[in-house]
């Protein structure tokens, strides 16, 4: 519950995933007006600028350390964030893409903050699933869309439709705990996710390699392949996979027959 | 890292004018820059990658914010498992007669194969 005696004041914010042009004006007021401005993003040249916006931004990087887990350093961050908040000042966390999508630390200190009496809130932002759909030119109402973190999906043996289109993120991390300097994904494991599509898809089916545009001068990447040569591509951490959709079962009779009725 | 670079993107992009001017003629705009010629090359190939290498090291890069919520547990595995038990959803029912594998399938759960 709020408690009017606590001053301090948090707003969640992402920064989108092209440089400055996926910002709101929203989210830009805040991070412009806040005291202290503390960030996670990709692109050093997003630090410039937030850094040129707001001269008290502090980098949520440190938490991040070779051989400690992520889980820990999101629990450091989302302690870094409260800390500041109890100073009863207004904070302004930012991340990049949008800051309640992956983004366990931003969800996580908003509901610690409302709960220690602070007001916090979340304001969306532009994800690079959002992106995804822009670029690929797919609706993801058309036929359904599921989207997994690639890990889950297979850990958890999510149960899909192949008639909706799949979105399998972080396929070149799989199953990494830590901070790695690997460069694309181990094969072995990239064979167990081709191994638990091939249930679903056949050999040929198509899978898209799918990586945003992160400045504004650049193109996103797109590559397509046959799923059959997924187990040997190379795919970089920020590569998104996105699976189309098997065509459709008949559609239900007495469920259409509803749009005849008056 | 190139603040040189990072401040010519921050430009460009909080400037509709000027982007729409390096779109329609990328050479002119980064002639009349500051850039590096390797800084430019790197531009001109309009590929994330290659601009993200050209500013330099990044930070926290390339470590997506993102993790499993928690691991979740390891099964006990019985000596005649297999190595990967089978999906219960797309695998064929177990043929009659045979063991059952784990105790989650206790209860009689009925087929999921039905659509």
């Amino acid at each position: 519950m709020l408690d009017p005696a606590r001053t301090g004041k948090l707003v969640v914010v992402g920064t989108g995933i092209t440089l400055v042009v996926h910002t709101t004006l929203e989210t830009l007021e805040c991070i412009k007006h806040a005291d202290r401005l503390l960030y996670m993003v990709t692109e050093p040249a997003t630090e410039t600028w937030l850094r040129d916006l707001n001269p008290s931004a502090e980098t949520l990087r440190d938490c991040y350390a070779p051989g400690k887990s992520r889980l820990d350093s999101y629990n450091e961050m989302v302690e870094r964030m409260l800390a500041a908040v109890r100073t009863g000042v207004y904070v302004c966390a930012a991340f990049y893409g949008h800051p309640g999508v992956f983004v366990n630390p931003g969800h996580e200190a908003v509901r610690r903050a409302r709960r220690e009496g602070f007001q916090a809130r979340m304001l969306p932002g532009i994800s690079a699933e959002d992106c995804l759909f822009a670029d690929l030119g797919v609706d993801p109402v058309d036929s359904g869309c599921q989207s997994y973190e690639a890990t889950d999906f297979l850990a958890y043996k999510r149960r899909i439709d192949p008639t909706s289109a799949l979105i399998l993120w972080q396929a070149g991390v799989i199953g990494e705990a830590s901070v790695a300097r690997r460069r694309g994904g181990r094969p072995e494991r990239l064979k167990r996710l081709t191994d638990a599509l091939r249930r679903h898809y056949d050999d040929r089916h198509p899978v898209v390699l799918y990586e945003a545009a992160v400045f504004p001068v650049c193109k996103p990447r797109i590559r397509r392949i046959p799923l059959s040569k997924l187990a040997t591509a190379r795919i970089e951490s920020m590569v998104t996979l996105y699976i189309p959709p098997k065509p459709s079962r008949d559609p239900d009779p007495a469920v259409m027959r509803w749009f005849d009725e008056d | 890292m190139s603040d040189n670079l990072s401040h010519f993107l921050i430009n460009l992009a909080s400037d509709p004018v000027r982007m729409n001017a390096f779109l329609a003629d990328p050479e002119e705009t980064l002639a009349a820059s500051l850039l590096t010629d390797e800084e430019k090359a790197a531009v001109l190939t309009r590929d994330s990658a290659r601009v993200r290498a050209a500013i330099g090291l990044s930070l926290a890069m390339d470590e997506p914010v993102a993790v499993m919520k928690k691991r979740p547990p390891i099964p006990k595995r019985r000596k005649d498992d297999p190595a990967e038990p089978p999906d219960p959803v797309a695998t064929k029912q177990r043929k009659p007669g045979s063991k059952k594998r784990t105790p989650a399938r206790k209860g009689g759960r009925k087929s999921s194969n039905k659509k």
